[in-house]
C-alpha cells in the first residue's frame, strides 16, 4: 500500500511540473509581447527549462516501471512484502472459488443421480392438464362451477357512498 | 499449496462443473417428450376464446405523478397497494377507486411494495437498500405524514422485491441486488435466515424478484440477473433446492402457479417459461414472434386463479394474455380501448381471482374483469 502511494505521488510530481511549465510559458509570451523581444530569443530561453523537463519525466517514469526493481534503489523496505501480499489475496480468493465450484459438482452429481428416477414431463402435463380444467376460473368464458356471485361484483356499481368513482364499462 | 497448483485446480473444477452441466441438461432433454402445447393437441384441446367485450376495464386508478412500478392486493377484501416513481404509496379501496391512504416515502426511489397478510401493514423497498414497514391504523405525525414503524436494514444493495409471508404479519422475504434474498422477523427487524451471498450457494448476480409458494410456504422462488431461478426452504438456508436454467437473459419476475406446484418467468429474453418444481423440468416456452429485430423484455407475470390464463407485461406496451394450456396468445390487454399509454410495469391478480390490476408507466392502475356472457360447464 505504501508502495502505490509513492507512485501516486509522483504521478502527482509530474503533473505539477506539467502545470508549472505551461503557466510559466503563458506568462512568459504575455511579458514578451508586451516587451517586444524576438520570438527566437524566448525559445533559447525556453530551450534549458525544456531539457530538465524532459529528463526529470524520464528519470520519474522510469521508476514506476513494473519488472524492473533490479535497477532501482528502493527506499521502501517492505516493498517486496507487499508484493507477497498481493499474491496471498489472489490465493485467498482463488481458493474461495474452489470451495464453491467443488461445492457445486457435488451438487449436480447429486441432481445427475436424482434425475435417473425422474418422471418424464408428459406425466407432469397431465397432472396440470387435470389440476387447471377443475379449477373454477371468473376470468374465462367457459368456466367449471361453482360460480361465485361476487365475481360480477365489478359491475354492480358501488357498495359505498358519495365520491365514487366507478366505471361500469 | 503454491498459486500456480490452484490455479490449476481452479481450471480443472470449471471444466468438470461445465461438464456435469452438460450432462445433466442432456439427460433433462431427454426427459422432455413434450411440452405442455404439444400434450394439449395431443389431447385435442382447443384454446380460449375471448370476445371483444369480454375482458373490460371496469376501474381506472388515477392519482400517482411518476411511473408505477409495483402493485400489490389484500387477500381479503379489495385493496390495493402502488408504488410510485413520485415516491409515494398509495392504498386503494378498488371498488370505489378511492384513495385510503398517501403515504410519503422517506426514500423516493422506490421499486417494490406490498400488503401484509391482514390488510393491517404494507411494506415497501428501493434503492436505499432498506424494507419499510408502515402500520396504515397508526397516527399520522404533524407533517400529515404516515411514520415508518419498522426499518429493516442489513441488504447491501437495492430491495427489488418483496412479499410477506402467507397468514402472518410476522415475517416478510426481500430480494436484492447484494445477490441475496432475506427472510425477516418484522417483530425484531432482523434478518432470520439469508439465502446466497458470498458464503452461501446461491444466485451470482442481482436477484429481481421473489415469489412465495401459496400452497406452502416454506418455499419460495427467486429470479435473478444471473439468468437462472432458484427454489428455495426457508429452514435451508446453504443452498437452493433447485437450480432452474434456461432463460437466456436476466430473470425480472417469477410467480407460483396457483396449484404450487409449478411456477413460471419472465426474462430479458423475451420468453416466459414454465417450470416443475418436483422435477426441474422446464415444461413450456412462452414466446411470441416479432417481425422488428427488437425482442421486448417481460417485465412482469401474473397467473389467473386456475392457471389457464397466464398475464404477461411487455417493455414495448403489450400486456398478452396466453393460454398457458395452448401456448397461444389469446388477447393484447395493451392494444384494446381504454388500455394504457405505456409500458405495464406490474401484474396483480385479486385475492378471488376476479379481477387483473394492472400498473404502468403511464401513472395509472387499471382493474380488467370478465364482462362478457359465462358459460358454466
Amino acid at each position: 500500500m505504501f508502495f502505490s502511494l509513492i507512485q501516486q505521488a509522483k504521478k502527482l510530481l509530474v503533473l505539477a511540473l506539467l502545470c508549472f511549465f505551461f503557466c510559466y510559458l503563458f506568462l512568459q509570451r504575455l511579458y514578451f509581447a508586451q516587451t517586444q523581444i524576438f520570438w527566437r530569443f524566448v525559445l533559447f530561453l525556453d530551450f534549458p527549462f525544456l531539457l530538465l523537463l524532459a529528463v526529470s519525466i524520464g528519470f520519474i517514469t522510469k521508476e514506476m516501471q513494473p519488472g524492473r526493481p533490479q535497477s532501482v534503489v528502493s527506499p521502501i523496505p517492505q516493498r517486496s512484502h507487499s508484493s507477497q501480499a498481493a499474491d496471498t489475496r489472489g490465493k485467498h480468493r482463488i481458493q474461495a472459488e474452489l470451495k464453491r465450484l467443488e461445492q457445486e459438482a457435488r451438487f449436480l452429481e447429486e441432481e445427475l443421480e436424482l434425475i435417473e428416477r425422474m418422471e418424464k414431463a408428459s406425466a407432469a402435463c397431465k397432472e396440470m392438464f387435470s389440476n387447471v380444467e377443475s379449477r373454477p376460473d371468473p376470468l374465462l368464458p367457459i368456466t367449471n362451477g361453482p360460480i361465485n356471485p361476487m365475481w360480477d361484483q365489478w359491475f354492480e356499481g358501488p357498495q359505498e357512498a358519495q365520491g365514487c368513482k366507478c366505471w361500469i364499462l | 499449496m503454491p498459486v500456480a497448483e490452484l490455479k490449476e485446480r481452479h481450471a480443472a473444477a470449471i471444466e468438470a462443473v461445465n461438464d456435469l452441466r452438460e450432462r445433466l441438461k442432456q439427460r433433462r432433454q431427454q426427459l422432455l417428450d413434450t411440452d405442455v402445447a404439444g400434450y394439449a393437441r395431443s389431447q385435442g384441446r382447443s384454446q380460449v376464446t375471448f370476445g371483444p367485450t369480454d375482458l373490460v376495464c371496469c376501474r381506472t386508478l388515477q392519482g400517482h405523478t411518476g411511473k408505477v412500478y409495483s402493485l400489490d392486493w389484500t387477500p381479503e377484501r379489495d385493496r390495493i397497494v402502488s408504488a410510485s416513481q413520485d415516491g409515494r404509496l398509495i392504498v386503494w379501496n378498488a371498488q370505489t377507486s378511492q384513495k385510503t391512504h398517501a403515504i410519503k416515502l422517506p426514500c423516493a426511489w422506490v421499486m417494490t411494495c406490498a400488503f401484509s397478510p391482514t390488510g393491517q401493514s404494507v411494506a415497501c423497498g428501493g434503492l436505499d437498500s432498506m424494507c419499510s414497514i408502515f402500520n396504515l391504523n397508526s397516527a399520522t405525525d404533524r407533517d400529515g405524514n404516515l411514520p415508518v414503524s419498522v426499518t429493516l436494514n442489513g441488504h447491501k444493495g437495492y430491495v427489488s422485491c418483496c412479499q410477506y409471508v402467507p397468514d402472518e404479519d410476522i415475517h416478510i422475504i426481500t430480494s436484492s441486488g447484494d445477490q441475496t434474498c432475506v427472510l425477516w422477523d418484522i417483530t425484531t427487524g432482523l434478518r432470520t435466515t439469508v439465502f446466497g451471498g458470498e458464503f452461501q450457494s446461491g444466485h451470482t448476480a442481482d436477484v429481481l424478484s421473489v415469489s412465495i409458494n401459496g400452497a406452502n410456504s416454506r418455499v419460495f422462488v427467486s429470479g435473478s440477473c444471473d439468468g437462472t431461478a432458484r427454489l428455495w426452504d426457508t429452514r435451508v438456508a446453504s443452498r437452493a433446492m433447485r437450480t432452474f436454467q434456461g432463460h437466456e437473459g436476466d430473470v425480472n419476475t417469477v410467480k407460483f402457479f396457483p396449484d404450487g406446484n409449478r411456477f413460471g418467468t419472465g426474462s430479458d429474453d423475451g420468453t416466459c417459461r414454465l417450470f416443475d418444481i418436483r422435477n426441474g423440468h422446464q415444461l413450456q416456452v412462452y414466446y411470441q414472434q416479432h417481425s422488428d429485430k427488437e425482442v421486448p423484455l417481460v417485465t412482469s407475470i401474473a397467473f389467473s386463479i386456475s392457471g389457464r390464463l397466464l398475464f404477461a407485461g411487455y417493455s414495448n406496451g403489450d400486456c398478452y394474455v396466453w393460454d398457458t394450456l395452448l401456448a397461444r396468445v389469446v388477447l393484447n390487454l395493451g392494444s384494446v380501448q381504454n388500455s394504457h399509454e405505456n409500458r405495464i410495469s406490474c401484474l396483480g391478480l385479486s385475492a378471488d381471482g376476479s379481477s387483473l390490476c394492472t400498473g404502468s408507466w403511464d401513472t395509472n392502475l387499471k382493474i380488467w374483469a370478465f364482462g362478457g356472457h359465462r358459460k358454466v360447464i
